[in-house]
Order: structure tokens, then sequence, then C-alpha cells
């Protein structure tokens, strides 16, 4: 029996990477999400952002992943390390 | 406040902070952190549903010394105007006076640009004088972009008398990490929100009205997570249940399981009727007595009678049931969402689809009865009934466009799916008159087109086939007019006045309207006025807008018959009528008219006064038809009074709106308006550059305020060169056939004057002198002096030599003092003008006694000299004003400004 239930993962801090296709503005990344944007060149020469950063919890995740799809910025994958 | 006065419906119960339940736990470090960051512009409470974020700010608030105002989001705030109107409704519950601007900006027609909006909100915004508390619950429901825009502005220009606290359930899209990296937010996330174990012992012992042991409490605490909902809904599970045990026991699982093993435990707690009764207002975004009852089954399977509505609320209360109370005098309430959440999915696990969309076209028939028409259409959407929701809408036209509710209307249509009005005449109708209000007129006749082939193939009922004949004439007889066919016109509005009932005021009015023009156009004036008066005298029909209308098409006719001290009074009736039955439009519509006809009269600082409301600065109203004629007035009134930047100002963004909003009529207008003000501004090139671009023909009616038809004529003459001189005859020519064909007497003068400046600079005077003396015989008996004064100085110098009777004289004296920028009513005597040429003082004298009506020979004795001296002076005084007799040098003199007309003798 836990006596203090750790943190599910979804209230934690953890540093998440997201992956989009297409591109989108720095300034705007940081001042929403707070995450460092990268871009990168796919398999078949279309650009994607890496966005990456620390964020409070899944809210804050939910927050970024809406984001980005009310931009028309579909989403190709969503890591999260320290989440295993 | 009359409904007609606000942007949209609002439903009060938005606006009302849900009361924190009496049990819950008093959070004092959160409140404590809160309390710290009041000052800083924003609070966000973000984390999913069932974990306090309302009654945290709530508790919060309650202990505020600051006042607080809420609204509660939902998804039909995804609008602009609703956003701003909710918003605003909620400083003012705190600031009555507050954002006045803001708010009647929110009443026009087309919003104007975001960031203009955004900048007059925090503007007003920071003018206020104390701090208030502005909640804002369930934001994750927001998804238009144009409301995180203006919230984005207001935290990044944070005004200092407001302090946002927006819970979402998700992070929302404005600059939260920037705010957080300065610091300049309190945040408050889900894992702040947990409830400690101390916390969850106090909580069960108060909610579930028993003390529980350490055991109990442990594995409640672990199994729901800390998770304020999820305790809640266990402490009433327990309230009524002696087996604390076997509660316990069935507490494994993860969440999911627990939630919905809460929600079972609940219900079978809960008499029959009451939970079915649970499970069927879950698809209620909020519930009074009556609407409970409307909903509900009557009865269940077993039998039992149904809860009455006022006892289900009663009960919802009484076992704390998690239920939000929406105002203070328990009418209007609401579920908690997450509860809502749960039964809804019970009710879909246990009901047919069937049964659920009964439920909602119950409450779509009461909320529709007692006027909530939006709440309505949500439900009849949800039901998947499409065709209902395309009634429900059609039911209501009429009404909404008696009230000039336009932007409702549209909205409500915009709602319905797009097959849903395609295959409805009376919604195709409905968004054609919309369109014809917002002046996007080819849509609109295309709308009408299709209408008028769906009624054809379909059969309707034969009262509502008259009424939707009755809608198409008008349209129609408003597209014959457009295209200068009197007769047709008249034809359609007659056909339109016969088929439509008469509680379609709006309608009715309109083609009045058209009848009026129509038979203007065709040169029965007498006609035209007629059919208003009978719809004067016609008592029952002067409700709304149907009173004003006549007084629009009274304003339309006079203008055209350039009779401009009636548009003057049918003006300020119209913005009489319109103001006090609450119609802005036509308000800001008789505020146009009025503006227009002291500008034509030349009283240019009455003109400016009357319309720089209708486009103040910084904001412009882009109201279409008021739009055309304030606009444009003002933007004239301002070039004549030479202030030739102000007046490219407004011409400017006049255009820049109406590229945002796309309509191709205003912005050809507008851009031949520009022409003209270049040209007055001296910038031929640029006049010529649009000129090159334009073609008028065929011609279209002429009846605005400003006509680009005009302006080609002038552009053409300006030109300078032969060939731009012959091409200008020919086309005034033509021009001048059309406008006599259309019996179009305004627009005719300056027609007829440009065409005597032609002549006049070929050489022919008799001929030059014979057509502006037709054109001052148009424009005498109304008072148009504009017409000529925006044209080429040198009309002016024509005028001059005009042969006129001492009327016509007094009136060709205004106009030329109006082509010397001075302002009617005549401005003191200054004997010294250049056309003219200065009068000697000794001159001037004798004029001051030729207008006490002295012969010459008491002349003479006044002043000491002999009458032959006297006699020298007069006649050089008649030839410098241009006169043969004392009579008509005083009446020139006069006209001119020379003179005070206080000054005759009687």
């Amino acid at each position: 029996m836990r006596s203090q239930p750790d943190l599910p993962k979804t209230e934690g801090p953890a540093i998440y990477r997201v992956r989009v296709l297409g591109t989108l503005d720095r300034k705007w990344a940081r001042d929403v999400s707070g995450m460092d944007i990268k871009e990168e060149v796919g398999p078949k020469g279309d650009r994607r952002t890496i966005l990456v950063g620390h964020l409070p919890d899944q809210a804050a995740l939910l927050g970024v992943l809406n984001a980005l799809y009310e931009m028309h910025l579909p989403v190709l994958s969503v890591d999260c390390e320290e989440c295993e | 406040m009359s409904p007609n006065s606000l942007p949209v419906p609002l439903i009060s119960t938005k606006l009302h902070r849900p009361p924190v339940a009496p049990d819950v736990v008093y959070r004092n470090q959160l409140c404590e952190r809160l309390e710290e960051g009041r000052h800083l512009p924003l609070t966000l409470v973000s984390a999913p549903a069932g974990w306090g974020k309302t009654t945290l700010v709530g508790q919060w608030m309650d202990a505020l010394e600051d006042p607080g105002a809420w609204v509660s989001l939902d998804e039909t705030d995804n609008d602009p105007r609703v956003f701003l109107s909710y918003f605003i409704a909620a400083v003012r519950t705190a600031f009555p006076d507050a954002c006045r601007e803001t708010f009647a900006l929110l009443k026009q027609g087309e919003l104007p640009p975001l960031e203009v909006l955004g900048a007059t909100l925090i503007n007003e915004l920071d003018s206020i004088q104390g701090h208030l508390v502005l909640a804002l619950d369930d934001y994750h429901r927001i998804r238009e972009p144009s409301i995180h825009q203006i919230l984005t502005s207001l935290l990044v220009h944070p005004p200092n008398s407001l302090h946002l606290a927006i819970m979402s359930r998700r992070d929302p899209p404005i600059p939260v990490a920037s705010l957080r990296g300065r610091n300049m937010m309190t945040e408050v996330r889900a894992r702040d929100l947990h409830f400690s174990r101390a916390e969850s012992i106090t909580f069960l012992a108060r909610a579930a009205g028993k003390s529980l042991d350490e055991h109990a409490v442990d594995i409640l605490h672990s199994g729901t997570e800390g998770w304020p909902v999820a305790l809640r809904l266990a402490a009433l599970a327990l309230r009524d249940r002696e087996d604390v045990e076997g509660f316990i026991r069935g507490f494994g699982g993860g969440t999911a399981q627990i939630r919905q093993y809460l929600v079972e435990e609940i219900l079978s707690q809960q008499p029959p009727p009451v939970a079915a009764c649970l499970c069927e207002t879950s698809i209620l975004g909020r519930f009074c007595a009556p609407l409970v009852e409307a909903v509900c089954t009557p009865s269940t399977a077993g039998g039992e009678a149904r809860v009455g509505g006022v006892d289900f609320i009663r009960l919802l209360r009484d076992t704390s049931l998690p239920c939000v109370a929406l105002d203070d005098h328990g009418e209007w309430y609401r579920h908690h969402h997450l509860f809502q959440d749960l039964l809804r999915r019970r009710l879909e696990d246990t009901r047919e689809t069937a049964e659920i969309v009964q439920l909602h076209r119950r409450a779509t028939s009461w909320l529709e009865e007692n006027g909530l028409l939006e709440e309505a259409l949500e439900h009849a959407l949800k039901a998947g009934d499409g065709a209902e929701a395309g009634r429900l809408v059609g039911r209501h036209g009429v009404e909404l466009k008696n009230r000039e509710q336009w932007h409702r209307l549209a909205n409500l249509l915009g709602r319905l799916p797009a097959h849903i009005l395609e295959a409805d005449v009376q919604l195709l109708l409905l968004r054609a008159w919309f369109l014809d209000n917002r002046l996007r007129r080819s849509e609109a006749w295309d709308l009408l087109d299709r209408a008028e082939n769906l009624l054809e193939r379909s059969i309707p009922e034969p009262k509502d086939a008259a009424r939707y004949r009755g809608e198409i004439h008008a349209l129609r007889s408003c597209q014959r007019l457009e295209e200068a066919r009197g007769a047709q016109a008249v034809e359609h509005a007659e056909s339109a006045l016969a088929s439509l009932p008469h509680e379609c005021s709006s309608d009715r009015g309109y083609a009045v309207i058209t009848l009026a023009l129509g038979q203007q156009v065709s040169g029965r004036v007498d006609q035209g006025y007629q059919v208003i008066h009978d719809g004067m005298g016609q008592e029952r029909e002067l409700a709304g807008t149907y009173r004003t209308r006549l007084l629009s098409a009274l304003s339309w006719i006079q203008w055209l018959e350039a009779d401009l001290q009636p548009v003057k009074i049918a003006g300020q009736q119209y913005l009489v009528q319109g103001r006090t039955m609450g119609l802005p439009q036509s308000a800001n519509a008789g505020l146009a008219f009025l503006g227009a006809a002291h500008y034509q009269l030349n009283e240019l600082a009455e003109a400016e006064k009357v319309l720089a409301p209708l486009v103040s600065d910084p904001v412009l109203n882009a109201t279409s038809q008021v739009f055309l004629q304030g606009g444009f007035a003002l933007a004239s009134t301002l070039q004549a009074t030479g202030r030739s930047e102000r007046a490219s100002e407004i011409a400017d963004r006049m255009e820049q709106g109406l590229l945002r909003i796309g309509n191709p009529t205003l912005l050809h207008h507008t851009k031949a308006f520009r022409a003209d003000l270049a040209l007055s501004q001296g910038r031929v090139a640029e006049a010529l550059r649009w000129a090159e671009g334009y073609d008028p023909t065929p011609f279209r009616l002429i009846y605005r305020f400003y006509a680009p038809e005009i302006t080609l004529g002038k552009v053409l003459i300006a030109e300078g060169s032969e060939e731009s001189r012959l091409r200008a005859e020919d086309y005034l020519a033509r021009l001048e056939a059309f406008l006599s064909r259309t019996h179009n007497r305004l627009f005719t003068i300056p027609v007829l004057a440009l065409r005597a400046l032609i002549l006049s600079r070929q050489g022919d005077e008799p001929g030059a002198l014979e057509l502006l003396g037709r054109a001052v015989a148009l424009a005498q008996p109304g008072g148009a002096i504009r017409v000529f004064a925006d044209l080429d100085p040198e009309i002016g110098k024509l005028l001059n030599r005009l042969p006129l009777d001492e009327e016509g004289l007094r009136f060709a004296g205004r106009v030329m003092a109006a082509f010397r920028g001075k302002e009617t009513p005549a401005v003191a005597g200054i004997h010294g003008q250049s056309e003219v040429g200065p009068l000697t003082d000794r001159e001037f004298e004798i004029l001051q006694l030729l207008a006490r009506r002295l012969s010459n020979k008491e002349i003479a004795k006044q002043i000491y000299v002999t009458p032959g001296t006297v006699k020298r002076h007069t006649e050089n005084i008649y030839k410098k004003l241009g006169v043969h007799g004392r009579h008509d040098a005083v009446a020139k003199a006069v006209g001119l400004g020379i003179l005070q007309e206080s000054r005759l003798a009687l």
C-alpha cells in the first residue's frame, strides 16, 4: 500500500520532445510553450520542427499540442524523457 | 438594458460566480499564493477536470477586497463579438460605465480590425479607477485564434486595473512561458491542487457525515490520488452507506474504473426517477425546474411517477450532489462538469440513441418557447436534427430582421450545416437578406436565384409560399433598381407588398423604399411620396423597422430630388426613431443622411459635428451603407475645410477596412473616391491612373452620396488635352442622358456644370451660360451648393457672369462663397474678394446704403458728395458684382458674404 502516492506521470514535470511537420515561429515557441525549436529536413525533403523543453505537467503538454493542432501542424511524434 | 442595446443577447447565469459549497476544504496555502500574485497580470490555474480549479478561485475571490467578476465560458463564446460582450458585461458588474467605446464597436455590423479592438479595450480598461479581478472559467473551450490574440495583447500590455484569472484544463495558447519566465504570473497546477492526506481526512469527515478510520481514509486517498472530485463522489457514496468496508473493497483498479464505480454507486442510492433524471439532465448546459420537467422522461419503466423539477433541484442541493448554482435566486443550475461527463457516459451506455435524441428535442422545444434561441439550436444540432435546426432558425428570421439583429441572424445561420441551408428556401432568403444588408449584393442576387429555383421545384404551405414570393419580389426590386430599371423595380415592389404579410415589417419597409425610389426614377416622384405617406398613415405597421424604412425612403427620394432641407428633417426623424426603438443601424443611417444634407448645403461645421461619431478616431465604422454615406461625406467635409491630410487619412482607413472585409463594390467606390480626393488635392496624375482603369458603363443607378461617374468627368477635363476634352464631351453627354432618363436631379447638376466648363474653355460663352443656367435652376430650389463647389473653380467665375433674378443671385453668391472655402451661413463681411475685385471703402459704404433702400440723392446727402458721384460709384459696384441694378447688387453681395442679412433695412 502506498503511503504517499508518487506523482502520476501526468502531473509531474518532465522533458518532452514533440516533432511536427512544417515550421513555426521561434518567438511563439519561446513565449507560449517555453520550448526550444530546431528545424530538420525529413527523408522526402520536407521541413520539420522539433520542440524540446521542460514542461510542468501534461496539462501544459496538451496546451502545446492543442496549439500546434490549431496551427494545422501535423504532430509526428511525442516523446517524454524521464517518463519510463 | 433593452435587448436591442446589447450586441448579443447575454445569458446572465454565465456571469454568476458559482458559490463555493459549504463543506469544501479551505485551501489556505493556495489562496495565499493567489493573493500574493494579485497585482501581477495573470493567475493561471491549469489542471484536468475535477481538481477544484473553480472552487479554489471562488474561495479566493470570496475573500477579496477588490471587486471580482466572472465569466463561465462555453463553446458559443468562440466568436470575438460574443466573447468580448461577456467580458465587458463582467467588467461592468463592478464598474457599470466602463468600456463604452469597445461596447459600441461590438454593436457595429462589421467589427473593426483586431488590433483596434484590442487597443481600445486596453485603453478603456486602463482608465478604470480601481482594481478588478476577472475570472475566465473553462478557457479550454475557446478555440478561436482572434480571442487568443486579444488576450495575448491584454497580457502584453496589462492594464493596471485588471487581474485576470484563467482556469483551463490545459495550458492556453497565450504567452504562458514568457510570463512564467518573467515572473509575471501565478501558476497553480494539478500537483498543487492535490488534496494532502490531512485535507482528505478533513474533507471526508465533513462530506461523508461520518468519521472514518485511518485505513479507510488511506485507501480512499490513494485510490483517488487526492483528486478532489473523486473524493467528493466517494464521500457522497459513503454518506448513506452503512457498510463502509464493502464500499472500500470495491475501490480497486485505476482512476477510470473508480469514476464509473462512484457514479454507479451514487445513482443506485437515488430513487429510480431521480437517477434517471440525473442522467437525462446531463445533456443540458444549464437547467432550471421547468426545463428539467420538460426534458426528463415522464415515468420510469417501473411505472413510478417522475420527480418534479423543483423537487429535483432541491434534492440536488440537499444531498449536495455536485451541482453549481448559476444565479442568486435559485433558478438556474448546472452539473459539475466532470460529474456531467460521467452521467452522460452512463446515459449513452444505458439508453438507445433514439431516446437520447428525444431528450434533445424536448430541450429544444422548451428553450425555443422560452426565447432561448441559441441554446435551442445547440440541442437541435446535437440531436443530429439538421432539418429541425434549420426550421428553428427559419421560424425566428422575421423577428430577427425586424429588430435589425443582423449579426445574430448571421451567427445562427452560420451554425447550420451547409446542406441544410442550401435545401431550404426560407434559409437561403434569410442569408440573402443578410448579404444585401452588408451590401454584398452580387452574392445576394446569386442566392436569390437559387431560392427562386428551389421554390419552383418545391411545394411549401400556401401562406409560406406567398411570403417567400413576396420576399423574392422585394429583393428583385432592389436588383432592378440598381440596374436603373425603374418600371420593373416598381412592379416587383408592388407584388412584394401585395404578398408580404404585415408582420414582415423589415421586408415590407424595404419594398416601400424600392417602390418609392422606383417611382422617382421613372419620373413619378409624386407617386413615390404618396406611397410613403400611405405607409405612414397605416397605424398598425408603425412598429420597428417598417417606420424607420419609410423615413429612409423619404430621405432617398428627397436626396435625388436635390431637396435638401427636407432630407435634414427626414434624416433627423430617422435618427430619433432609430434611437428610440433601439435600432442602431437605423439611427446611424439617419445620422448619415443628416450629415450628407448638411454637407451638400455647405453647412460644413454642422456636417462635421454630425458625422464625426460615425467615423470616429481611432475606429472605423464599416457598416456598408452608413459607411459609404457617412465616411465619404466626412472626408469631403474635411477636404472642403482645408484639412486634406485628414481627409486622405479617412479614405485610407476606409480602404483598409474594406480590403479586410473583401467587399468589391464598396472597395471600387472607395478607390474612385480617393482619386477624386487626389484631384482636389492637385494630384492629377494619380487621378488619371485611376480613370484609365475605370469603366462606368453600363450605367447603374446613381443614388448614393458620392458618384464615381462624376469623378471620371472631372478627371477627363482636368487632363487638359484635346483628346480628353472630346472624350469628356462625349462621356458627359451620355451620362447626362442616363441621368435624365432616371430623373436624377441632384447628379445632373454637376454634369451640366462640367459640360458648361468645357464649352466655356472653347470660347462658347453663351452655350456655357445656358447649361450653367439650367444647372442653377435645378440646384437653387433645394439649395444644393457643393455639387458646384466640389468642381473646378473656373465654374465659380463662370457663375459670376450668369444673369439671374434676385433669388438666383443670392444663391449664386453662396455658391461662389463656397468656392472660396467659405461656409454657409455667410461669414461677416470682408469686402475684398478676388473674383469680384475688391470694393473700395467708399463703394462698400455706398453698398450698405443701397441695402437700406436709399436713393442716389439720399445717399449723396448722407455722405456729402454729389448724386453724380454716387451714380459713378454704383456703376462700378454693379460692374464688380456682375449685376445690373441695386436690388441685384444687394442680393449678390449678401450671397457673397460681403453684406450681412441682418444689416438690411426692413
